[in-house]
C-alpha cells in the first residue's frame, strides 16, 4: 500500500468516528500533532501545580492547607499519566521535560501569571479548572484513544477540584467584607487571561487537530460554553466582571466582543514571556539541575544493605 | 486541664505542623514526579496529625483547632527548631525526614501508654500512618546509601546536619517533671533521646553510613540532659555563651530561628489578617 493508500484509509477512519491506538499506523503530522498537544497538557498540568503551591503556605486553616494540598498532587499525578501516555508516541518523559525546563515547549497561558493571595485559590479552583474541565470534556471524545481513557480518570478528578474551588469561592462570597474583596481583586486580575484560555477564534481550515478530531470543538466554542455555565453564577454571587465584560444576548447568551479582547498579553505569552515564566520555570530548572544525583540513585539498581 | 497534658500536646501537634508546612513546600516541585506525589501525602499526613492533636487540646481547654495552629504568637510555639529549618535540598529534606520519623516511632512508642484515653487513641491512629512515613524515609535513605558516591555524600552531609539538631526533638517539654509524673509522658525526654541515639545508631550502621555523624548530637544529648525545662529556657541570655554544639535546642520553650519568623509570617497571614472570618 503506497503513502497516499494508507492516508486516505486513516482519514475516511477518522471520518467515520474511527480511533487510534498507539500501534496503529497513523501519518507523521498525526502522530506530531498528537504528541505536541498531549505534552503540552501534561506540562500544564505540572506547571500548574506551581501557583497553587505558591499559595499553599497562607492557606487559612488545617482543612485548607491540606486539601489544596491533595488537590495539587493530584496534579502532578496527572502529569505522571499524560507524560507516559505522550511518551508511547515517541519522545522520552526525559526529553520533555527538559525541553519544558529549558523552555522550550510551552504549557498553558493561565500557569504565567503570579499569585498574590487566597482570592487567587479560588479563581484557580473553580474558574479555571471550570474552563479545563470544560475543554477537556470535550477531549472526551477525541481520537486518540489512549489519551481519552487517561482523561476519563483526569475528569473525574477534575470535577472534585472543581467542587472544592466552587466550595473556597462560596465561603469568600458569603464571607467578611475582605473575604469578598479577595475574590473580586482575583477576579479583576485573571478574568481576562481566562478568556485567553481557551485561544483565539478556531481556523477551522487549517488546524489539523480538528480535522482529524483530535480535537472535536473550535476554540470559541468552549468559551462560549464556559461563559454560558459560569458568568450567570458569578453575576449570581454579586460580582462584576472587569473588560472584557460580558453582556447578554437575546437568545439567552452571554458574549464576549471579540474587539474587547486585548489579545498582546497572550502572544507575549505563546513566546514564553509571561509576567511569571522565567522565575517559575528557572525554578523548576535549578531543581532539575541540583537533583541529578536523585535520578542517578533512583535509576541503579537497588542494592540491599540489611 | 493538666498543665502538663497541654505542654505536651502543643509539643507533638506544633512538631508535626511545621514539619508538614515543610514537607509541603515539595509538593508540585519535588525533584522526582513520582516522589512528589509521594512525599505530598506524608506532607498531609503530617498535617492532620496535627489538626488532631490541636483539636484534642482545643476540646479540653477551649478555642479551636485553627486558632491554635494559625492564632498564636511566634513565641508560643514548642516545636524542636529542627522541625522549622527551610528545606535546603532533597538530601537534607530526607535526612530530616528521616531523623525526625525515626524518632517519632521512639516518642510513639511510648505514648501508647499514655495516662490520657484520647491521646492514646489519637496515638495508635497515628502510628498506623507514621509507620508508612518511616517505611518510606528508610527505603529512601536505604537506596542512596547503597547508590553513586554523589548521593551518598550529600546524604551524610545531611544526615550531619539533621542529627546535630536532633536532640531538639528531646528536650524536656515545659513541665516534664509533672507530665512523667502524672503519667502523660511515659518516660522522660532523656530516656527517649537515650533511645533514639540507639536506635538510628543501629539503622545506620546497618546501612553503612558513616556512623561519626551523630557524635556530636552525642555531647549535645549532654548538655540537655537535665529534667527540667528551665536551662533550655535560659538559652536566650546566654546565646552567646552557648557552646556551638547546642545548635538546635531551645524550641521546646519557644526560642526559635529568624527563619521559623519568616515561616510564621507567611504561615500565618492570612489567617491573622482577616479575623472573624471563617475558612
Amino acid at each position: 500500500m503506497t503513502y497516499e493508500e494508507k492516508l486516505g484509509r486513516f482519514n475516511e477512519h477518522i471520518a467515520l468516528g474511527g480511533k487510534v491506538e498507539t500501534q496503529d499506523w497513523m501519518p507523521d503530522d498525526y502522530r506530531r500533532g498528537v504528541l505536541k498537544f498531549i505534552e503540552m497538557h501534561a506540562n500544564s498540568e505540572i506547571m500548574g501545580a506551581l501557583p497553587e503551591r505558591e499559595c499553599l503556605p497562607f492557606a487559612p486553616s488545617l482543612q485548607r492547607k491540606m486539601s489544596l494540598a491533595a488537590k495539587i498532587q493530584d496534579e502532578v499525578g496527572h502529569a505522571q499519566l499524560l507524560y507516559r501516555v505522550a511518551e508511547d508516541l515517541g519522545k522520552s518523559r526525559e526529553a520533555m521535560f527538559v525541553d519544558l525546563v529549558q523552555g522550550r515547549s510551552k504549557f498553558h497561558n493561565v500557569f504565567h501569571y503570579p499569585v498574590h493571595q487566597w482570592g487567587d485559590v479560588a479563581i484557580i479552583g473553580w474558574l479555571i479548572d471550570g474552563a479545563a474541565l470544560v475543554t477537556q470534556a470535550a477531549l472526551l471524545d477525541s481520537s486518540y484513544a489512549p489519551y481519552t481513557r487517561v482523561l476519563k480518570r483526569i475528569c473525574t478528578e477534575e470535577q472534585l477540584h472543581l467542587r472544592h474551588g466552587e466550595d473556597i469561592t462560596l465561603e469568600l462570597a458569603s464571607g467578611t467584607d475582605a473575604q469578598r474583596e479577595m475574590f473580586q481583586e482575583a477576579l479583576n486580575r485573571w478574568w481576562l487571561a481566562i478568556i485567553h484560555f481557551f485561544g483565539p477564534k478556531s481556523n477551522v481550515e487549517k488546524d489539523l487537530l480538528l480535522r482529524w478530531k483530535v480535537k472535536t470543538r473550535t476554540n470559541e466554542d468552549l468559551r462560549q460554553e464556559f461563559l454560558d455555565r459560569y458568568v450567570p453564577k458569578i453575576f449570581e454571587l454579586g460580582f462584576h466582571f472587569p473588560t472584557p465584560t460580558p453582556h447578554s444576548s437575546e437568545d439567552g447568551h452571554w458574549l464576549i466582543k471579540d474587539e474587547d479582547i486585548d489579545w498582546e498579553p497572550l502572544n507575549s505569552i505563546k513566546k514564553n514571556e509571561g509576567p511569571e515564566t522565567e522565575r517559575r520555570l528557572s525554578n523548576r530548572r535549578a531543581i532539575y539541575e541540583d537533583h541529578r544525583w536523585v535520578r542517578e540513585a533512583l535509576s541503579e539498581p537497588a542494592v540491599h544493605a540489611a | 486541664m493538666s498543665e502538663a497534658l497541654a505542654s505536651l500536646l502543643t509539643a507533638l501537634a506544633d512538631d508535626e505542623l511545621i514539619l508538614g508546612h515543610r514537607h509541603s513546600e515539595w509538593t508540585g516541585f519535588a525533584p522526582h514526579i513520582e516522589e512528589d506525589v509521594a512525599f505530598s501525602s506524608i506532607a498531609q499526613d503530617e498535617i492532620g496529625h496535627a489538626a488532631a492533636l490541636y483539636s484534642l487540646l482545643a476540646q479540653r481547654s477551649g478555642g479551636d483547632a485553627d486558632g491554635l495552629a494559625l492564632g498564636r504568637d511566634a513565641a508560643a510555639y514548642r516545636h524542636a527548631v529542627l522541625c522549622e529549618r527551610p528545606n535546603r535540598d532533597w538530601a537534607y529534606t530526607l535526612a530530616r525526614h528521616w531523623v525526625y520519623d525515626t524518632a517519632d516511632a521512639i516518642r510513639l512508642e511510648a505514648l501508647h501508654d499514655t495516662a490520657d484515653e484520647d491521646l492514646r487513641a489519637l496515638v495508635t491512629k497515628m502510628s498506623r500512618e507514621e509507620r508508612y512515613h518511616l517505611i518510606h524515609a528508610d527505603a529512601w535513605i536505604e537506596r542512596v546509601a547503597a547508590g553513586p558516591v554523589e548521593g551518598r555524600m550529600k546524604l551524610e552531609d545531611g544526615l550531619k546536619e539533621a542529627f546535630e539538631e536532633a536532640l531538639g526533638l528531646f528536650e524536656p517539654i515545659e513541665h516534664e517533671e509533672k507530665a512523667v509524673h502524672e503519667g502523660y509522658l511515659p518516660l522522660p525526654s532523656s530516656e527517649l533521646a537515650r533511645r533514639f541515639r540507639e536506635l538510628a545508631a543501629n539503622k545506620l550502621d546497618e546501612l553503612g553510613v558513616q556512623t561519626e555523624i551523630y557524635s556530636r548530637s552525642d555531647e549535645a544529648a549532654e548538655f540537655v540532659a537535665s529534667s527540667s525545662g528551665d536551662l533550655i529556657a535560659s538559652g536566650d541570655e546566654h546565646a552567646e555563651s552557648q557552646p556551638e554544639r547546642a545548635r538546635g535546642l531551645g524550641g521546646r520553650s519557644g526560642h526559635h530561628s529568624d527563619e521559623f519568623q519568616d515561616l510564621w509570617d507567611v504561615m500565618t497571614s492570612t489567617y491573622r489578617n482577616n479575623p472573624g472570618a471563617t475558612w
